[in-house]
């Protein structure tokens, strides 16, 4: 068995954008053996709204007000975020009946930073702190030489204005050996 | 007797959307590749802006716009970890070509930077 991967890219322009596609795979495919996706995005990132102070109850119960830029340890602790929502992702094999995959697409691991006391001298990004990225690993056999996709656009929508951004599909297949 | 090395391969990328491809030649008694990692100089760049196809021994390991953020570490990964496994790949005729794309993305300001390519070699000992 020989393993490869097979590059889709969606390319989304629109708030609240549907998109089905297709993914073609080779012919002598054996099985899918694993997904993962990637986001990028080509508008200039939207700016968030102000960040409200946030109250923390104290273990004698008072409540303390941390400000969005207060750097203290306490406050880090206290800064956890949901990641940033993309879209749904959904895929379906000829082979199978109903979705072989679902997932919600998140941007990045807003989280990276959490209790990390390093990250007030030296700042936590995605790129500097994340883990090896592999696949979600399943395992679908089938020779169909088609997948149906499904994706609807999440982000335009929460920020509501139509911000444009590519979806990498990543699909790995396993295939015969060439005799 | 089996032993390991990492080698290093860079290519510079000077202007913004440019493809750049190079081939590199490894040592000859490099007979596998057990894991690879891309980096650079300018770490956001390479994570937000590039996508790469790696072939080793004419055989593509990695296609056309497979992005480069899905084969880079972190600093708070042990660093016996950082590659991406191969699963031993052979080395065949010792040439890994790299071919880069950098594409425009809203996070970052485009300036030059380095993209190196790690390799984690298997090498035979030739005593």
């Amino acid at each position: 068995m020989r393993e490869s991967v097979i590059v889709t890219k969606l390319s989304i322009k629109l708030q609240g954008e549907r998109k089905h596609f297709q993914v073609k795979l080779p012919s002598d495919i054996t099985s899918i053996v694993g997904i993962e996706y990637s986001v990028r995005l080509m508008d200039m990132y939207p700016l968030l709204p102000v960040e409200p102070p946030r109250e923390v109850i104290n273990p004698d119960g008072t409540i303390s007000l941390i400000l969005p830029e207060d750097d203290s340890a306490v406050a880090i602790k206290s800064k956890f975020k949901a990641n940033q929502f993309v879209g749904e992702l959904r895929l379906q094999s000829y082979d199978h009946m109903n979705w072989f995959y679902a997932a919600d697409v998140f941007a990045n691991d807003a989280n990276l930073n959490l209790c990390d006391v390093s990250d007030l001298y030296f700042r936590v990004k995605e790129y500097t702190h994340s883990i090896p990225r592999y696949e979600e690993v399943m395992q679908i056999p089938g020779i169909s030489t088609l997948i149906q996709g499904w994706y609807m656009d999440a982000l335009g929508k929460q920020y509501n204005q139509n911000l444009r951004y590519e979806l990498g599909i990543y699909v790995w297949i396993t295939t015969k050996e060439a005799s | 007797m089996i032993k390991t090395t990492k080698k290093r391969f860079d290519i510079r990328i000077t202007q913004a959307n440019a493809t750049v491809s190079e081939t590199f030649e490894l040592d000859k008694n490099i007979v596998r590749i057990q894991g690879l990692l891309l980096s650079s100089d300018k770490d956001d760049l390479l994570y937000y802006r590039g996508a790469q196809k790696i072939e080793i021994n004419k055989e593509e390991y990695f296609p056309d716009n497979y992005e480069s953020k899905l084969l880079m570490t972190g600093l708070n990964v042990s660093p016996k970890q950082r590659y991406y496994d191969l699963g031993g790949a052979s080395a065949g005729n010792g040439r890994v070509q790299l071919t880069y794309k950098d594409t425009d993305d809203g996070r970052t300001v485009f300036a030059p930077y380095r993209v190196s390519l790690y390799l984690d070699c298997e090498l035979e000992d030739l005593k």
